[in-house]
């Protein structure tokens, strides 16, 4: 289930004097199974870029495809976009609203022919995903969580339906060390399990760590799209352009600037501790 | 919402643009007295006339000058023939029904229409050439007399201040509430009447909640710093008039007492 | 959590002001949106439940002068008749919600918020009638049909409001009214 974006273009209040070009005729395609990072300095259109994927804006210019099916045509049946795409928004934890944890978890099911058992069954996995003992929390109402535990019970709820595409717009800004370890474990778990994976992130390490494939945005246009370790190794022109590559990069680049022959590619902490293992003998 | 509604405003630098906001607010009232008071078609003509010298002083093009009052024009219709078939029974044309069309009421509802039509349309000269922001300080202005009978005009100011504040902060913060419940497949819509209050509940509840936590800090924040209520910390100090100003209030005080005292 | 400050009234008061300019905006999208939530008098309305009644009568006359002012919605000409009603409803909303006590939380919500209701609409009514009509035809008659016209809107805002105050409570947001012992 391949999403398509064929020459997108977007302009927030277009025929004003305040119009701005968000993005310039982008065209990206995201396969079955793909885990992409996108990345990219403040401004330079992100988030519009995953609004418009999920369907959320209407491109001022070019298409957006689901299944080979323009998501913006009259006929398109939107119910089958919301239930295949699922997103995280910054801060997901403000769509909090129902009284009780069970029902606002169940919100993203209301519309579809479950029957009531396969509903609950949804609510209870998804809740039992985000670390919660569904029959200690069911009946509580959402309000009177902490504040990290309120997001994952936000992300819960967009996960109940089950999407087989995840959009996640910055999900680990604010959450601690050992939570966001635990949040990028699950994502893994869930894209090993077959979703397709789409993040916003700032955090290169993350996205070294677990996606496969980077692009990054400059000035509403693309300025980089390949394999993870491809697009990191650049570090120096990713640099000029104000994005890091990441920890492992680094330390990467400065042990072969010492003259140690490690590949560029190498971007992830495990692959950085093989190669200086590698080279001691034992 | 990347796109903050403006209002009416459009920047400009032309002597109405210059006024001080609460002069110009004054001259509107003004103004509308005297409007209020004429009671004669040649008396409209007048205030026709000086309004479109107003509009031509400020460079408002007439479409945005009239385009609000222009649109009223069905409801302009019905209060003219409301008051053209009810006003005046004592001398009507003819009688049918409860309908008694006559002369005077023919006269009254003109009179109705051109009354509400410069009322409007000089509101709308004000609005256009001032922005929100002067708009709410020349309000401030102008109420702060209250004071002398204990009403709390500072706090009032400080209030209005801190919501202007807010506003484009809101507008973000419930466009992203909007995008992520309909991500959920939120319809906010329902056919029958208590499903209504229902769909929009996914909706209101987050920005109400959002809207109430950013007031919880900043009043936390402020009291931590000692800002009380019932203290005048907030008074604020206003730039004196200047003589455009004086002439201004001048200007509109005199055409206006005219049309009064005839 | 203790009774609230004075502050933090005068803030919420601010929050509910800057509310009724953006709520209007945000209902646009659904279809009609505008005459059968009124979407303005919900921010009103809350703001005179818990901060009382010279607060909800502030933010029931600054609320639709800011809406006109930064977005041109309402129009100067219904701008008036508007601030009469949301002054009306943010102050006797208040009044009420100060002075009835039921001991049952949704006794007192309902009590004072059809109170509120009912006092705004008759004085706009009243307001639109002397404004328009100059005594022409009748006051009661137009008063009487704003009020049935305007039905629906209460029947939702009665379902509407007490669901937010309820949720501003459990988040701790604002005092309960009936605190558990």
């Amino acid at each position: 289930m391949p999403i398509e974006l064929r020459e997108v273009s977007y302009t927030y209040a277009p025929g004003t004097p305040y119009a701005a070009q968000a993005l310039k005729k982008i065209s990206l395609i995201v396969r079955d199974g793909e885990f992409v990072g996108i990345m990219g300095r403040t401004g330079c259109g992100k988030s519009t870029l995953i609004q418009l994927a999920a369907g959320l804006l209407t491109p001022s210019a070019g298409q957006v495809f689901l299944d080979g099916e323009d998501i913006n045509e009259r006929h398109f049946d939107r119910n089958r976009l919301r239930q295949k795409v699922g997103v995280v928004f910054q801060f997901p934890e403000i769509q909090l609203f129902e009284t009780t944890v069970e029902k606002d978890t169940a919100f993203g099911l209301k519309y579809l022919d479950w029957s009531g058992e396969k509903k609950q069954a949804a609510v209870r996995r998804a809740l039992e995903w985000m670390g919660f003992d569904f029959e200690a929390v069911r009946n509580r109402s959402p309000f009177g969580f902490s504040g990290g535990e309120k997001r994952r019970l936000a992300i819960a709820g967009v996960l109940a339906v089950m999407p087989k595409f995840l959009i996640l717009d910055e999900p680990t800004a604010g959450l601690d060390p050992l939570s966001r370890e635990a949040f990028l474990e699950l994502l893994r778990k869930l894209h090993q399990g077959g979703m397709t994976v789409l993040m916003i992130s700032h955090d290169a390490d993350a996205l070294a760590e677990y996606a496969g494939r980077i692009v990054i945005l400059k000035e509403g246009m693309l300025f980089r799209d390949g394999p993870a370790a491809e697009v990191f190794s650049d570090q120096e022109g990713l640099k000029e352009n104000g994005i890091s590559a990441g920890q492992v990069r680094e330390m990467t680049e400065r042990l072969r600037r010492r003259g140690w022959e490690i590949p560029c590619g190498t971007i992830r902490y495990g692959q950085l501790l093989e190669e200086i293992a590698g080279r001691w003998p034992r | 919402m990347k796109q903050l509604p403006v209002g009416l405003y459009q920047p400009g630098s032309s002597v109405i643009h210059r006024l001080d906001g609460s002069a110009k607010l004054l001259c509107l009232f003004i103004l509308l007295a005297g409007v209020v008071h004429t009671a004669s078609l040649p008396g409209y003509g007048i205030w026709a006339a000086f309004t479109v010298c107003l509009i031509r002083l400020a460079h408002i093009p007439p479409g945005t000058a009239f385009g609000s009052a222009a649109r009223l024009k069905w409801f302009f219709g019905v209060i003219l023939l409301m008051n053209l078939c009810f006003y005046g029974p004592e001398h009507p044309w003819m009688r049918w029904w409860i309908f008694c069309p006559s002369y005077e009421g023919l006269i009254q509802g003109i009179h109705v229409v051109a009354r509400v039509f410069l009322l409007l349309v000089l509101s709308n000269v004000l609005m256009v050439s001032t922005a929100p922001l002067a708009m709410t300080d020349a309000m401030e202005r102008l109420l702060s007399p209250l004071r002398l009978i204990g009403v709390p005009t500072d706090l009032a100011a400080m209030i209005l201040s801190v919501a202007v504040q807010f506003i484009p902060t809101f507008f973000e913060e419930t466009d992203n509430i909007r995008k992520a419940q309909t991500a959920r497949g939120a319809r906010f819509d329902s056919p029958k009447l208590w499903e209504k209050a229902k769909a929009v509940l996914p909706l209101l509840v987050p920005v109400f909640l959002a809207a109430f936590q950013r007031a919880d800090e900043l009043s936390l924040a402020m009291e931590a710093r000692g800002y009380r209520t019932d203290r005048r910390v907030w008074k604020k100090k206003y730039p004196p008039y200047q003589a455009a100003d004086w002439l201004a209030l001048l200007l509109c005080a005199a055409l206006a007492a005219a049309f009064i005292i005839i | 959590m203790k009774k609230i400050t004075a502050v933090k009234k005068s803030i919420i008061t601010a929050v509910c002001i800057a509310l009724c300019v953006v709520l209007p905006q945000a209902f646009h999208a659904i279809p009609n949106a505008g005459a059968v939530y009124s979407p303005m008098h919900i921010p009103v309305l809350l703001c005179g439940l818990i901060c009382g009644g010279p607060f909800g009568l502030l933010c029931g006359l600054a609320g639709p002068l800011f809406a006109s002012l930064f977005t041109g919605m309402p129009p100067a000409a219904k701008l008036p008749p508007m601030m009469i009603e949301c002054a009306v409803y943010g102050c006797v909303t208040g009044l009420l919600a100060r002075t009835v006590h039921t001991k049952s939380t949704y006794a007192d919500l309902y009590i004072s918020l059809v109170g509120g209701m009912l006092a705004g609409r008759i004085a706009a009514g009243l307001a639109k009638a002397l404004i328009f009509s100059a005594g022409a035809y009748s006051m009661a008659a137009w008063a009487g049909g704003y009020f049935v016209t305007a039905l629906p809107g209460i029947v939702i805002q009665l379902a509407l409001l007490p669901s937010i105050v309820f949720a501003l409570m459990k988040a701790g947001l604002i005092p309960a009214r009936y605190p558990k012992k």
